[in-house]
């Protein structure tokens, strides 16, 4: 996991530094700025990829995370303030949309009418085609909390795979197996093919966690939530390195604990069913 | 008599105290996070806005009558062909911690202010040669500030510098200005707190500001500043969209306020750099006078201002707003539209039309990109519009969006674009400030900047010009040589000016004395004198 | 075939016509301004009104589904194949290819990836046609989108790595890449086709988000992504409800490929 880190921050280094516009200043318009002042700017803005991936290792290993260039502010202390308001958004959010979308997608194989299917791939449909700008400013107009807008970006997108996870496993063998000694329906759904989606939807959950850490940064920005996800769209405008490097840190250790986490649980799920 | 006089005196002291309510918070929104509360380091709008209402300065620009007024200085007197300065102080005034005000207050600042590791425009502003300014006490109270050379509308650029305290103890946070920062939550909002201390007073005598705190909610979306400016929780917006603007104009009328035109134009240029990576061929098309002028004759500037501004914007003729009302030459209008003319123009200069397409005269087509920012609606429609425009005469133009950092890296360092659509502000009316556009061997002088020596005659003749002015002290003199700048750029066209915004601002019913400025910061300009009366709901769409 | 599928399939047909041969279906072209028609509703002249330009909606509409569903679906196709591909193979060898494709699939996932999108966008000549920014937006999303579903196809695959029916085929000295493609991937069909389905609508609004800096289709090419950011005005939509037609054709041609592309499986 350290060695995936060492590469995660490397690699962001590369391309937030090789990235059109790095160093590029909105105070270079400013024609009252003086050319001595340019210079001293442009001393900073070229340092080579190397120089800049030592001095964030460096600075890491003692705690200091450097200062925003375009907040002005040590990048420590607006991870700290950001960290848990995004934390908070979406762990409730991702929580409600997978409830929603297990329950939705167990409902639909329970009773598989067709044209149940229409109206489900609508509503999904509906929320996956609208821009997630609109789904928050919906939210922040009908005064509903933060979560729910980001609730219905994921959601979609969980109960698509749920549903076709679960209902191609309705057709399995210990299924057809199940039902021909007469178990009821329900039964079937909760004990055969539920279990046995399992593994997939662990690996879901772990992918589930960037989806909500993607849909919040348009959440964040149109329901004015202070997290991350707004400092992480003013941060990729203005090519702000310590902020985008720590940034996509700890949006890495996020993702690989829950993808370890789905790991883990795949090979315990693994084990678990052939003991 | 005696008592019917006093009664009467007592009934219209009584309405006059009727009138301005004291007390309340004023609610609006901050567009960006500032980037610092530290006066002579503000460089970022959201921070300039917080240092006009914390700032108290020695002289302030009106920004609705363009004059200068004795703010904490009462007289001020230049001298030695401008290079001096001396400032009559006001007395008996303090800073919000109680603190007296005095002469060290401004030495001190000054210190600040020109110590070489500052790198704010504000700083810079002053530099106008080698060496520091020298500051001397005098009694009076009077200050004296010595500059190296001459500095050209020197006492203008006293708006932008407020004073400090010297003591030690939260020197940044004492303040002369009408309110001073009381909290500041990132991400979040900036209150600030009345100063009771505060010179200014009403005409009842009574010290302002009205208000008691202006709460400044850090928000970006422009929707949602809408939304809860219909809600009644913000009480001004400043630089409203047009559409936006028509919308509150139609539900509640009166509240949608229309300020004339701006400081703020849009205008495009051709990249002359002539070791850039533009085609030699294309090279010779931008530096060619008529091309240029053909390029601005065949753009429909009503139709920007109707379509892209919904009739809230003036055609531009030069780089100085008719809201800039000293130094515009009123005597130079807008390029007209006439694409017959821009044709004619373009077969003197060897190019011809074959079919739709035009050609230059060794057979290549006409066709070049046109960079601008993304997300940008009107600088994107305007490129859509101009892009029509040229159709018409056999040009194709190609528009490339561009996010702001690689635009600015494109038009500033790596010179690898061919045209660009950009907008300007400018906070200070006195052309000095824009030395460093019209100098050729400047940075800013964008069509081709660093120039050894001026590339072309009129641009040798621009450097003359704006050298003159920076160097008189004569109000007269300096106006007529920025009149003959504006006409050289009117004639040769290095920047095709488009158009020239208005300011629409929205004030909420229950906000009384607002008044748009042209100037920045806007309808936010008389914040000691805003107060709000009793709420008035806004009507619902 | 079922009615609703013959219908979907019908109305599929006739988007996909209608975008081919819009030149025949709207007399003007997606780019003409009608300079003293702004912003009108929809009437017999322009069957979805006009735009704050004067451009014909339906013209723009019919054009950029061309653009888009061409683009975004083949996107999610290359997604969908690379995510099959290498998740299917992670998931059958196991071992360390298993735990190196994990830790691509980790790196991939938390890079900031939009500074790719902007390095390439500053390769594209200024002078290329309005449609390559667009192209090149696509394909970037469909190579970077395969990480995610990757995953839940590896988790998939090595289920199936111990299924009786693999298990039989390899015993039966059938060749790794076979046993793959016959045995393992149909078995892989649902979550491919939730990765499709998903990623079609995902990348139209990715490439509406990727505009705001410059990416995807360049003026005065259509695309739905643009035509979908016109929605973020709840006045707007409140005013002019017409403005949800890119966002309804959109929601309806998912809904006829879901139709199409699906089989149909009950418990009963």
């Amino acid at each position: 996991m350290a060695l995936i880190c060492l590469l995660i921050a490397l690699f962001a280094v590369a391309l937030v530094r090789f990235a059109p516009g790095f160093g590029a200043d909105e105070l270079s318009l400013d024609p009252r700025w003086s050319e001595q002042s340019r210079a001293a700017h442009s001393a900073q803005a070229n340092r080579g990829l190397m120089e800049l991936y030592w001095l964030y290792l460096k600075g890491a290993a003692r705690g200091e995370l450097g200062v925003s260039t375009s907040l002005g502010a040590p990048v420590a202390e607006l991870l700290a303030e950001r960290i848990p308001v995004t934390a908070r958004l979406v762990g409730e959010g991702l929580l409600a949309s997978w409830i929603l979308a297990v329950s939705a997608a167990l409902l639909l194989v329970r009773w598989p009418a067709a044209m149940a299917d229409i109206p489900a791939a609508l509503l999904t449909g509906l929320l996956l085609c609208l821009p997630a700008a609109l789904i928050a400013l919906g939210c922040v107009l009908a005064g509903a909390p933060a979560r729910l807008a980001l609730a219905a970006i994921v959601f979609p997108k969980l109960f698509r795979y749920c549903r076709d996870v679960l209902r191609h496993l309705a057709d399995a063998p210990h299924v057809l197996a199940a039902r021909a000694r007469g178990l009821p329906d329900g039964r079937i759904v909760l004990c055969h093919i539920f279990p046995a989606a399992l593994p997939q939807l662990f690996a879901l959950g772990g992918i589930s966690v960037s989806m909500a850490i993607g849909a919040a940064v348009p959440v964040e920005a149109f329901c004015e939530w202070p997290g991350i996800g707004q400092l992480v769209w003013k941060a990729a405008l203005g090519r702000d390195l310590p902020v985008l490097v720590n940034l996509t840190m700890v949006v890495a250790v996020v993702t690989l604990c829950a993808n370890a986490m789905a790991d883990a649980a795949v090979r315990f799920w693994g084990q678990a069913g052939t003991t | 008599m005696k008592k019917l006089a006093g009664l009467l005196l007592g009934l219209i002291l009584a309405a006059t105290l009727a009138e301005a309510q004291w007390g309340g918070t004023l609610r609006f929104a901050l567009r960006s996070e500032p980037k610092t509360l530290v006066p002579h380091l503000v460089a970022d709008e959201s921070s300039e806005l917080i240092r006009y209402l914390t700032g108290g300065v020695l002289i302030r620009q009106n920004r609705v009558t363009q004059e200068l007024e004795p703010h904490l200085a009462v007289s001020w007197k230049l001298s030695d062909g401008g290079r001096a300065i001396t400032f009559r102080l006001r007395e008996g005034v303090r800073f919000s911690d109680g603190t007296p005000f005095g002469a060290e207050d401004v030495a001190h600042t000054f210190a600040l202010l020109m110590d070489p590791a500052v790198h704010s425009p504000t700083a810079d502003s002053f530099r106008s040669a080698d060496g520091n300014p020298v500051v001397e006490t005098l009694p009076g109270p009077q200050v004296r500030i010595r500059f190296p050379a001459p500095v050209a509308g020197l006492e203008r650029l006293f708006d932008q510098v407020p004073i400090q305290s010297a003591r030690p103890a939260r020197k940044e946070m004492a303040s002369l200005g009408p309110f001073s920062v009381g909290e500041y939550k990132r991400g979040s909002h900036v209150l600030l707190e009345r100063n009771p201390h505060y010179w200014r007073k009403d005409k009842t005598g009574r010290a302002l500001p009205y208000l008691d705190a202006i709460r400044l909610e850090i928000l970006q979306n422009r929707e949602t500043e809408l939304l809860r400016f219909r809600r009644g929780e913000f009480h001004l917006i400043n630089k409203l969209d047009p559409e936006a603007f028509e919308r509150l104009a139609a539900e509640s009328p009166g509240v949608a306020r229309n300020g004339g035109p701006s400081l703020e134009s849009d205008f495009l240029w051709f990249n002359q750099v002539p070791n850039s990576p533009v085609p030699k061929h294309k090279q010779a098309w931008f530096q060619s006078r008529e091309f240029r002028r053909a390029i601005s004759a065949a753009i429909q500037r009503a139709d920007l201002c109707r379509v892209v501004y919904r009739g809230y914007a003036t055609p531009a003729a030069g780089p100085v707003s008719p809201a800039n009302r000293f130094w515009i030459n009123s005597a130079l209008s807008p390029h007209p539209y006439d694409s017959a003319g821009a044709l004619s123009r373009l077969k003197r200069d060897g190019f011809s039309q074959r079919g739709p397409a035009l050609y230059d005269r060794a057979g290549s087509p006409v066709e070049f990109s046109l960079i601008t920012n993304a997300g940008n609606k009107a600088r994107e429609r305007m490129a859509a519009m101009i892009q029509h425009d040229l159709s018409k005469i056999g040009i194709k133009l190609n528009i490339v969006t561009l996010d702001f950092a690689s635009l600015l890296e494109r038009i500033t360092k790596t010179f690898q674009y061919e045209s660009c659509l950009l907008g300007l502000t400018n906070l200070d009316p006195d052309p000095n400030s824009q030395m460093n556009v019209w100098l050729s061997s400047a940075s800013n002088h964008q069509w081709n900047p660093n120039q050894k020596t001026p590339a072309t005659p009129w641009e040798a003749e621009i450097d003359r010009l704006m050298r003159e002015q920076a160097s008189s002290p004569d109000a007269s003199r300096r106006k007529a040589a920025f009149d003959r700048v504006q006409r050289i750029v009117h004639e040769e066209a290095p920047f095709i000016y488009l158009v020239t915004k208005n300011t629409l601002a929205a004030v909420s019913p229950a906000v009384r004395n607002a008044r748009v400025a042209a100037l920045h910061p806007n309808i936010y300009w008389n914040a000691d004198e805003l107060y709000l009366a009793p709420e008035t709901t806004l009507k619902k769409p | 075939m079922r009615l609703p599928r013959k219908a979907a399939l019908i109305v599929l047909l006739a988007i996909l016509a209608g975008s081919v041969f819009s030149g025949f279906v709207v007399p003007h072209s997606y780019e003409t301004q009608f300079r003293d028609n702004l912003d009108e509703p929809p009437s017999w002249r322009f069957p979805l009104g006009t735009d704050p330009l004067g451009r014909d909606r339906l013209a723009r509409l019919l054009y950029g589904s061309r653009l888009s569903l061409i683009l975004a679906l083949a996107a999610a196709a290359v997604a969908c194949v690379i995510a099959g591909a290498g998740g299917t193979a992670a998931g059958m060898l196991g071992g360390r290819w298993e735990r190196l494709f994990l830790g691509a699939t980790d790196v991939f996932l938390s890079l900031p990836w939009l500074f790719l999108f902007l390095a390439v966008r500053g390769l594209i000549p200024l002078n290329a046609a309005p449609i390559t920014s667009a192209i090149a937006t696509f394909v970037l999303l469909g190579l970077l989108g395969w990480p995610g579903p990757a995953r839940i196809v590896r988790a998939a695959a090595r289920e199936l790595r111990q299924a009786d029916f693999v298990l039989q085929a390899r015993a039966a000295g059938r060749p790794l890449y076979r046993v793959l493609l016959v045995d393992v991937l149909p078995n892989l069909r649902p979550v491919l086709r939730a990765q499709f389905w998903v990623s079609v609508p995902v990348f139209i609004a990715a490439e509406a988000t990727l505009g705001l800096l410059g990416l995807g289709a360049a003026e005065p090419l259509p695309s739905w992504g643009m035509l979908l950011r016109e929605l973020e005005n709840y006045d707007a939509i409140a005013a002019k409800p017409w403005l949800l037609a890119p966002a309804t054709a959109l929601v309806g041609v998912l809904v006829c490929f879901h139709l199409v592309l699906s089989k149909e499986e009950s418990l009963s």
